[in-house]
């Protein structure tokens, strides 16, 4: 059942009183990452950053600044003195949007994007080098490399005309967001995973890429409970992705199957995330997001 | 296996069963609910042809449950019992044995014989009138009751609580068993109750059906009339024997006690025991004066055993009596055997003794043998009328007689009788039955009646008579000394006047110098007197009539059964009569007399008769020129259904079991 909301405004996505929560986070990979320009994160490329790295022999043409002109005093010759170079950082924001992300109560497609939003936002604020993707029929619509607090808006614009429909086509999107130049950086793959196709290999092809990724899963509550909101015991369920139908009389024992299969399946998707190194975590559609996104999330250590 | 109503239960049977085969062959219309992916659902069914109103049938166990719950519920809705039977049409009789010896505890679960009939017959009429709306219709059921005489319960009705109501309001009874009473009875109310347009439309299907009902006896098959018995054409009986063949019985056939004659104030009982076991058996005796214990043998009496078998059986008797007590008012001498047996109403027998009196008698005329005869009777007050002033008497007041207990004429010219007992020697009254003619002269003697209790112990045989009336009485009157050219002494009844009347003077005759004057005459006076206040006991058989005087101007007659019930009487012409009496016990005619003093009279009613308690149930009943089933037979069949519907509840609590274990399809 679909309960989608209009999305229509930033602020639909991004509530105000959030904001400024949002603004006095950043994020927080667990890999020390290449940027493209300078940023304000620390990596590991030696360069004009404000943090002390090492020193090195001078060489011809390097640049006369950064020659450490007290050990030349001591020691009468010349190092250069060696900086972390503060770069920014590449954030890859993309939501599976299949037909299957249109359920739910509240919608799981309208949490998606609200979480894109804010994590979005806190990339922007901090200079980051933020995309927003799409993972649709196989492909990664993309919404490339926003900076500055300026370009919330458009993305805000970008995410508000998205539409969830069709199969994700999970494997191939992700091997499409791969492939695209996007630099380095942290990948957040925000769906249900509830993929016939599965998972493992589009997950495995942007984690072998070098990017931090996290595996962000939304289940609406009918989907944690089938008997939540549901008055009918007997139902034909309708799969909206690929429109197969399954009769079922929504008694005890057929609910306590379909939650144990679903734990089975979690536990998959958690020690399948574990191997490939790629961070995890299920929340409900219902979540207070705002409470996710400022404490969850700082203590699952994708902000700080 | 029978199946009362086999329709109900096939057209219940051919709508369910195709509604339960469409129910599972129709999908079910299930609300379609859009959810993210049927990746973590498996179908419960497995038929998913969304568009087709009929899918092909699985055969669920479920299904196959529901399926045998519903053949079982449509079994049962058949009405099955386990016996050959078949539903009578028509009409039915029910013969319900209410004689004394259905009172013999000697059924099942220690019932007496009538409530087993009872029992036997409510079962029989609910089976009939089982099967609910498809059922064929019941018969038509008539209830009579019978003993002595025969009473409807209910005519032919089809109301089952009317029918239970009627034949649980069957009483018992000492009565003896009279059935064809019954049958007249039965065939008098069938042939009433069936229409002239019916008979007169079909007469051979109105006799089938109407005058000759099918007719059901619940008896023990003691049946004093069983030889008077004859079947109409077309009639069939069926009996179901109540009772035991083998059952024994003891008891009191016969008891009485009497006041001496020197001393009334002495009072002699007596008593018979009979037993009809082939072994002797030993009971205790114990005689109970108003409930108190006067008289108990020592150790068990022995009765001696039956002898012979069959019809030509004689069962074992032993007397007794006992030591004449002291009892100068009235009582009620209670006999008892103890320990009681199945049959208990002859192991007790009552006698009521009367309050010792001396008999009021009048004699009207001038005899100086009969004068002097009758002043010697130590029972007797004699008062002296002539004749002439006598008729004078009777002239002015007729009730004047009733104020003496026997009134004793002699050669008077009585022109009717008063009510009263009469003694008279000579001229005849001027009444119809004695049938005066003239006189007849030189008589000898030709026979007597000498078991009559005025005769006994006397012989007339050297009786002469020179001088008599010439009589020619009724028929209902008898003749007590027949003399050569007529009846000399006769006995009967005028209206109310009881009268025994010796057609000629004692002086006419060498009578008064034989013993048989004195005997006859005492006798006769004791007898006269003793149908009004009796010296002696008086004891009647259930069944009979009880009939007593009561004093011109009593009130507040009543009569009190032995159960307490006291029942109002209004007497006719100085007398009551209640009855047939139905049961065995003291019965108290209570009065208050002009006076207003209370008079009470005391009547005991005992079953001595033979037949009657002989309770061996009757192996085979010998109706001639009937069509007799003879044959023993159960009336209360087995009904099946309750099994099939315990088995279609069973079949329900497993359904209920696996449709919640394995979520409600396979």
């Amino acid at each position: 059942m679909s309960s989608h909301t209009k999305l229509t405004k930033l602020e639909d996505l991004l509530q105000p009183s959030l904001v400024a929560a949002l603004d006095r986070l950043d994020l927080m990979s667990q890999k020390m990452l290449q940027g493209r320009m300078q940023g304000e994160r620390r990596s590991r490329r030696r360069g004009q950053g404000m943090d002390f790295a090492d020193f090195r022999p001078y060489a011809a043409g390097d640049d006369l600044r950064f020659v450490d002109w007290n050990i030349y005093g001591r020691l009468d010759r010349l190092f250069l003195k060696m900086f972390l170079e503060e770069e920014d950082l590449g954030l890859v924001v993309a939501i599976d949007a299949s037909a299957s992300m249109d359920t739910g109560d509240p919608n799981k497609f309208d949490v998606a994007r609200r979480i894109a939003m804010a994590l979005g936002y806190v990339g922007l604020v901090n200079q980051h080098r933020v995309t927003l993707a799409v993972l649709q029929e196989g492909r990664a619509d993309r919404l490339s490399s926003l900076r500055g607090r300026r370009r919330a808006a458009d993305a805000a614009s970008w995410l508000i005309s998205q539409k969830a429909f069709g199969t994700s086509g999970f494997d191939s999107a992700c091997r499409a967001l791969a492939s695209a130049r996007l630099g380095r950086g942290m990948v957040i793959v925000i769906g249900d995973y509830l993929l016939r196709e599965g998972y493992e290999s589009g997950l495995r092809c942007l984690a072998s890429r070098g990017w931090d990724v996290f595996a962000l899963q939304i289940l609406s509550p009918e989907e944690m409970d089938p008997r939540k909101n549901n008055q009918n015991l007997d139902v034909r369920l309708v799969d909206l992705e690929n429109k197969s139908e399954v009769e079922i009389t929504l008694n005890s024992t057929v609910v306590r199957e379909h939650q144990r299969r679903l734990e089975t399946f979690n536990t998959t998707l958690r020690e399948t995330c574990l191997r490939l190194g790629v961070r995890q975590m299920t929340i409900d559609s219902a979540v207070d997001y705002q409470k996710f996104l400022v404490e969850t999330l700082r203590k699952q250590g994708l902000l700080k | 296996m029978t199946l009362l109503t086999p329709f109900f239960g096939v057209i219940t049977a051919l709508i369910v069963v195709p509604l339960l085969l469409l129910l599972y062959m129709l999908k079910l219309r299930r609300e379609r609910r859009d959810i993210s992916s049927t990746l973590l659902w498996t179908s419960r069914t497995q038929d998913l042809r969304a568009n087709s109103l009929l899918q092909r049938l699985r055969l669920s166990p479920l299904f196959l449950l529901q399926f045998l719950l519903l053949l079982m519920l449509a079994a049962a809705l058949m009405g099955p019992i386990l016996k050959e039977w078949s539903r009578p049409s028509g009409r039915v009789v029910f013969f319900i044995d209410q004689s004394a010896s259905m009172q013999t505890r000697d059924a099942p679960d220690a019932r007496t014989r009538l409530e087993e009939a009872k029992r036997l017959a409510i079962a029989q009429v609910e089976l009939w009138q089982g099967g609910g709306l498809f059922a064929a219709s019941p018969p038509e059921v008539m209830v009579i009751a019978f003993a002595q005489e025969p009473s409807v319960r209910i005519p032919y009705s089809t109301n089952l609580a009317r029918i239970r109501e009627a034949i649980n309001a069957i009483e018992a009874t000492d009565q003896l068993t009279l059935l064809a009473p019954a049958m007249s009875l039965a065939r008098a109310f069938s042939e009433a109750q069936s229409s002239p347009q019916e008979a007169e439309a079909s007469p051979q299907m109105n006799q089938a059906n109407n005058f000759a009902p099918t007719m059901q006896l619940l008896s023990d098959g003691n049946i004093s009339d069983i030889a008077e018995l004859v079947l109409r054409n077309g009639e069939v009986i069926s009996w179901t024997r109540c009772g035991d063949p083998n059952t024994i019985n003891q008891g009191i056939s016969a008891a009485g006690a009497e006041r001496r004659n020197d001393d009334p104030s002495l009072v002699g009982a007596f008593m018979t025991l009979r037993n009809d076991a082939q072994t002797a058996a030993k009971r205790e005796v114990q005689v109970r004066n108003n409930g108190t214990l006067i008289a108990s043998a020592s150790e068990p009496i022995t009765i001696p055993p039956a002898t012979g078998k069959g019809d030509t059986r004689v069962s074992g008797a032993q007397k007794l009596s006992f030591a004449p007590f002291t009892l100068e008012n009235s009582g009620v001498l209670s006999m008892n055997l103890l320990p009681e047996d199945a049959f208990a109403t002859d192991d007790h027998a009552v006698i009521a003794i009367q309050e010792q009196q001396t008999l009021r008698i009048l004699l009207a005329g001038n005899d100086p043998a009969l004068e002097s005869l009758l002043n010697s009777l130590s029972f007797a007050t004699v008062q002296q009328i002539s004749s002439s002033d006598f008729i004078k008497r009777i002239s002015s007041d007729a009730t004047w007689t009733e104020s003496f207990d026997v009134v004793v004429c002699v050669d008077c010219e009585l022109q009717s009788l008063t009510a009263g007992r009469w003694l008279i020697f000579g001229k005849p009254p001027a009444i119809s039955n004695l049938n005066a003619y003239g006189q007849q002269t030189r008589q000898a003697i030709r026979a007597w009646k000498s078991d009559h209790k005025t005769m006994a112990q006397s012989q007339f045989s050297d009786l002469v008579v020179d001088r008599s009336a010439a009589i020619a009485p009724t028929s209902d009157w008898l003749a007590l000394l027949e003399g050569s050219k007529g009846p000399l002494i006769v006995s009967g009844r005028d209206n109310n006047a009881t009268v025994i009347y010796v057609a000629f003077l004692p002086l006419d005759s060498n009578w008064p110098f034989q013993r048989s004057f004195v005997n006859f005459t005492a006798q006769a006076v004791e007898f006269l007197g003793a149908l009004g206040s009796a010296v002696t006991s008086e004891s009647l058989e259930p069944g009979a009539m009880l009939r007593t005087r009561i004093a011109r101007g009593s009130s507040n007659v009543s009569i009190q059964t032995p159960s307490g019930d006291r029942i109002a009487q209004t007497p006719t012409d100085g007398e009551i009569v209640f009855g047939p009496i139905r049961n065995v016990g003291v019965y108290k005619v209570e009065s208050v007399d002009p006076l207003g003093k209370k008079k009470t009279r005391m009547v005991a009613v005992n079953l001595t008769n033979l037949a009657e308690c002989n309770v061996a149930a009757a192996n085979q009943l010998n109706i001639p020129a009937g069509d007799l089933q003879s044959t023993v037979i159960g009336l209360t069949a087995l009904s099946i259904w309750p099994l099939l519907v315990s088995a279609a509840l069973c079949l329900l609590i497993v359904e209920w079991f696996l449709y919640h274990r394995y979520g409600g399809s396979s």
